[in-house]
């Protein structure tokens, strides 16, 4: 999670050891990097709301 | 004509985003993996810094930094340096702020219309000022998340609900079948569904990259290039033929993944096809079509070789300075490789530059007879020159020694090949063009004269792989790039 100011809500992809995607917590795309597998978009929606409550943590 | 739009951002890279290493003397020193260095305040890093950081302990991790404290070590991820440190880059994410916001405001005022509730209905319930919903339905308020859900929950949705209505739910086949509408030639298609697996989003990413065309229009059936790709300055007649179109489209976005895979070695490219020539000599001591193809990755010319039937014959591409070829031809004759190649070196030489950034071949590419076009002209004069010296003098000498009479042609092209230091099947190519455009038909005789050994566009795909660091593409673009290289498989 980053919590820079002015900035898209986003997540970090990490696979492997490097992120390989950016991604906006409203709708689950990339802006950076992707696209994800299905597998990969099915365990972010699962967890959408714990990704939303990190990231209201950080920012405000 | 072709504009060239580029392939990705370079934050899209890998180089970009990792940190290779990182110093601290009061202020940080970042150094990446593709070369940038940085310095920055660290006070501008952390928005709530933990007790006891310790900067000076930082590590670069791949794509982040970590830095101890005695309440554990923080993550700081390239996002967050690169935006401190590439006004580009910051610009990039305040847009795409501006761009979220506006799409979220969007989407909750199509959820409460679709409940048909008013604004002041949906603020009382979820706690907040109708002003402040107003607000946020506009885009111009960013929202925390608490109460987007708070908001959502008023109408009965969740955070789910509000992705569900950016991403349109998406079969392959749907996808491939808008693509088809959209005049994607069945090639294309086939590369598409290989490379990326049949996926369906993983397509319509392509798609969007390719030509432009947003997933939502892939689930309504039949979408239009967008007016963004209009603006790309095509020929006319590219742009009346939607399968020649895309088919450029693609071939123009290979061109520019091959330029971002290939590092670039900058050179000058000689104009005068005569000193091409006397470099090839000197270097090779022959004009075979591998020799040019070396010569030109030499010289910093990229040559990407498809072997896909129909739509153009080949095109040259300026990409920010540096020249790709393209070579669409299916014969595996080395001569007309060799010419084909000549023929675009032509173009490079003096029709493309900054106004003119790409030369699309709609016809076949002629070494001698008629040309309508007056670059294609040039060009092919440029080829033949390049190729063989001075053709028209070489004909002339056929002619004598022939004295006009065909069935001698073929030992004395041998013959005078020899003599004058220029390849067989070139002349015997050259011949045979220049008799057709007077109508005789001297092709059987020049195809018995080519030189069998070695398959022209595997040469040429060998000696771009030889230059691809496939650690520049992402792994859908690395993929795509190889479907289209790998013919034997589309052939199958």
């Amino acid at each position: 999670m980053d919590n820079q100011r002015r900035h898209v809500p986003h997540f970090h992809v990490w696979i492997g050891g490097e992120s390989v995607a950016t991604v906006r917590l409203s709708d689950q795309q990339p802006f950076i990097g992707g696209p994800l597998s299905r597998q990969v978009r099915e365990l972010i929606a699962d967890n959408i709301d714990a990704l939303a409550d990190a990231w209201d943590a950080l920012c405000v | 004509m072709l504009g060239t739009p580029s392939v990705s951002e370079p934050w899209e890279s890998r180089d970009y985003q990792t940190i290779e290493a990182v110093g601290f003397d009061g202020q940080l020193h970042v150094r990446f993996a593709n070369g940038d260095e940085a310095t920055l305040s660290v006070d501008r890093i952390l928005k709530h810094p933990p007790e006891g950081l310790d900067w000076a302990a930082a590590e670069s991790h791949a794509q982040e930094l970590l830095v101890p404290s005695t309440e554990g070590a923080v993550d700081i991820s390239w996002m967050t340096l690169r935006a401190e440190t590439d006004p580009r880059f910051a610009e990039f994410l305040v847009e795409e702020a501006d761009d979220e916001a506006r799409r979220i405001g969007q989407r909750l005022r199509a959820l409460r219309e679709r409940r048909g509730m008013s604004s002041k209905e949906v603020a009382e319930a979820a706690g907040i000022a109708p002003m402040s919903l107003s607000r946020i339905e506009l885009g111009r308020h960013d929202v925390v998340f608490r109460t987007l859900r708070r908001i959502l929950a008023a109408m009965g949705y969740t955070l789910k609900d509000l992705a569900d209505m950016a991403e349109p739910a998406l079969e392959t086949a749907t996808v491939l079948s808008a693509l088809k509408n959209a005049g994607v030639t069945s090639c294309v298609i086939e590369y598409l569904r290989r490379g990326l697996s049949d996926d369906a989003h993983r397509i319509a990413d392509a798609a969007r990259r390719i030509f432009d065309i947003a997933p939502d229009q892939l689930v309504g059936g039949r979408p239009q290039l967008s007016p963004a790709l209009a603006q790309v300055r095509f020929k006319s007649a590219i742009n009346q033929n939607p399968a020649l179109a895309t088919y450029t489209l693609w071939a123009h976005w290979l061109a520019l993944l091959v330029d971002q895979a290939c590092p670039r070695e900058p050179a000058d490219i000689p104009e005068n096809p005569f000193a091409v020539r006397q470099e090839v000599l000197a270097r090779y001591g022959a004009m075979r079509f591998e020799h040019l193809l070396d010569w030109c990755w030499e010289h910093d010319v990229a040559v990407l070789p498809l072997q896909d039937p129909g739509e153009f014959h080949g095109a040259c591409w300026n990409v920010d300075g540096r020249v790709v070829i393209v070579l669409k031809q299916l014969t595996p004759s080395g001569s007309r490789w060799t010419f084909d190649l000549g023929h675009e070196l032509g173009h490079v030489a003096r029709h493309l530059d900054a106004r003119t950034p790409a030369v699309i071949e709609l016809g076949e590419l002629k070494p001698a007879g008629s040309n309508d076009d007056d670059d294609e002209q040039e060009a092919s004069d440029f080829a033949g020159e390049l190729v063989l010296g001075n053709p028209d003098a070489l004909a002339r000498e056929l002619a004598e020694r022939t004295d006009h009479k065909l069935p001698r042609l073929k030992a004395e092209v041998m013959r005078l090949a020899q003599a004058r230091d220029v390849e067989v099947d070139a002349l015997a190519n050259y011949m045979a063009y220049r008799l057709a455009a007077e109508g005789q038909d001297w092709w059987a005789t020049a195809s018995r004269l080519q030189d069998a050994e070695g398959h022209a566009p595997d040469r040429a795909r060998d000696a771009l792989l030889a230059h691809i660091d496939w650690d520049r593409l992402s792994d859908d673009d690395a993929s795509l790039l190889l479907a289209a290289l790998d013919w034997e498989e589309a052939h199958a």
